[in-house]
């Protein structure tokens, strides 16, 4: 009888640590702020996925779902900025660096770091961004804050808008993920 | 000489409140005209599917579309909401995104419902290899608007 209970425990616990946890609705935001203005934009159709048994994170971004206040700015960040024709998506795909201090089955809210390739306007960048799981039930919550350079990303501000729109561009995370339905 | 004064400050004048019109002009909803295309649910994913997702993205994105669909979920995100609709194919997801000062159209709306929208096509994602953990093709609209119920 130990046995038996002791397999299914064993196949429980296999089948709890190959578990993906994903969405397609996850948001990203995003602000600039110059002396001058300062304007954001929100992207709500970010799809992300998190492995709990490697560890393995990783997100996509379509660049035509950012939405700004201004149709104007839509456009220019679109056409001008990301072309977005040419480069639809944005990606980061990493690693939690310190995996063994999630437990992926008691809930708390764990600060982690994520290492990995993040891929925008067609230029790829090893970066760290520290973040925090929140596991809640059987559902999981990532946040990270974190800047960029769009000069790192070869997004070139014209001249006349480097007053307008910055070169470090601030970045927040806010996905709520749940387990990744069986086929 | 007053009158070339006054014609000249009022050209500025007008040149001026049209380029402030056209900075701080909201992002319209898609919905305001006519849709690019009306199209069946099944012809978009079937399209989405089938055509090269640059030949997909340079006949649908940005352009407004209008289709009927069934929700299969509701979700609140951000300050918005994503009607997430069936699509009857596995691993193939539809979201319709909802700008917040658009939602209280969607106030009545349940799962089950069919639902006539026209939303702004932004694009399919797909899977970019047989391990991504991002198995599902995604089918993105945004600033959707809620035509008929």
């Amino acid at each position: 009888m130990k046995k038996i209970i002791l397999a299914l425990v064993s196949v429980f616990a296999i089948a709890a640590n190959a578990q993906v946890f994903n969405t397609s609705t996850g948001n990203v935001n995003f602000v600039s702020k110059t002396k001058f203005e300062e304007f954001s934009a929100t992207n709500s159709q970010v799809s992300a996925a998190v492995s709990v048994d490697k560890g393995v994170v990783q997100f996509k971004v379509p660049v035509n779902s950012f939405q700004f206040e201004k149709a104007v700015m839509q456009t220019h960040f679109q056409e001008n900025y990301m072309e977005s024709s040419t480069f639809p998506t944005s990606t980061f795909k990493g690693k939690i660096k310190d995996l063994s201090a999630v437990k992926f089955n008691t809930d708390g809210v764990y600060e982690v770091v994520a290492e990995g390739a993040f891929e925008m306007h067609g230029i790829t960048k090893d970066i760290s961004v520290p973040g925090k799981i929140t596991v809640k039930g059987s559902s999981l919550k990532l946040n990270a804050d974190f800047t960029i350079l769009c000069s790192d990303y070869e997004i070139k501000i014209p001249k006349n808008n480097v007053s307008s729109v910055s070169n470090s561009i601030n970045i927040s995370v806010d996905c709520s993920l749940s387990p990744k339905k069986k086929k | 000489m007053k009158k070339i004064i006054f014609a000249v400050l009022a050209l500025v004048v007008v040149a001026g409140s049209i380029g402030y019109y056209l900075w701080t002009k909201p992002s319209e909803y898609i919905s305001d005209g006519d849709a690019d295309f009306k199209q069946s649910i099944d012809v978009l994913i079937k399209e989405s599917q089938e055509m090269k997702d640059s030949m997909f993205s340079s006949k649908y994105n940005g352009k407004s579309v209008e289709f009927d669909a069934e929700v299969e979920s509701i979700t609140e995100n951000g300050r918005g909401k994503t009607l997430v609709l069936k699509s009857g194919v596995e691993d193939f997801i539809i979201n319709a995104n909802f700008h917040e000062s658009n939602i209280e159209k969607l106030q009545k709306i349940v799962a089950g419902d069919k639902v006539k929208l026209q939303c702004e096509c932004s694009g399919v994602t797909k899977p970019e290899s047989e391990d991504d953990l991002l198995s599902e093709v995604v089918l993105n609209f945004t600033r959707c608007d809620l035509k008929a119920k």
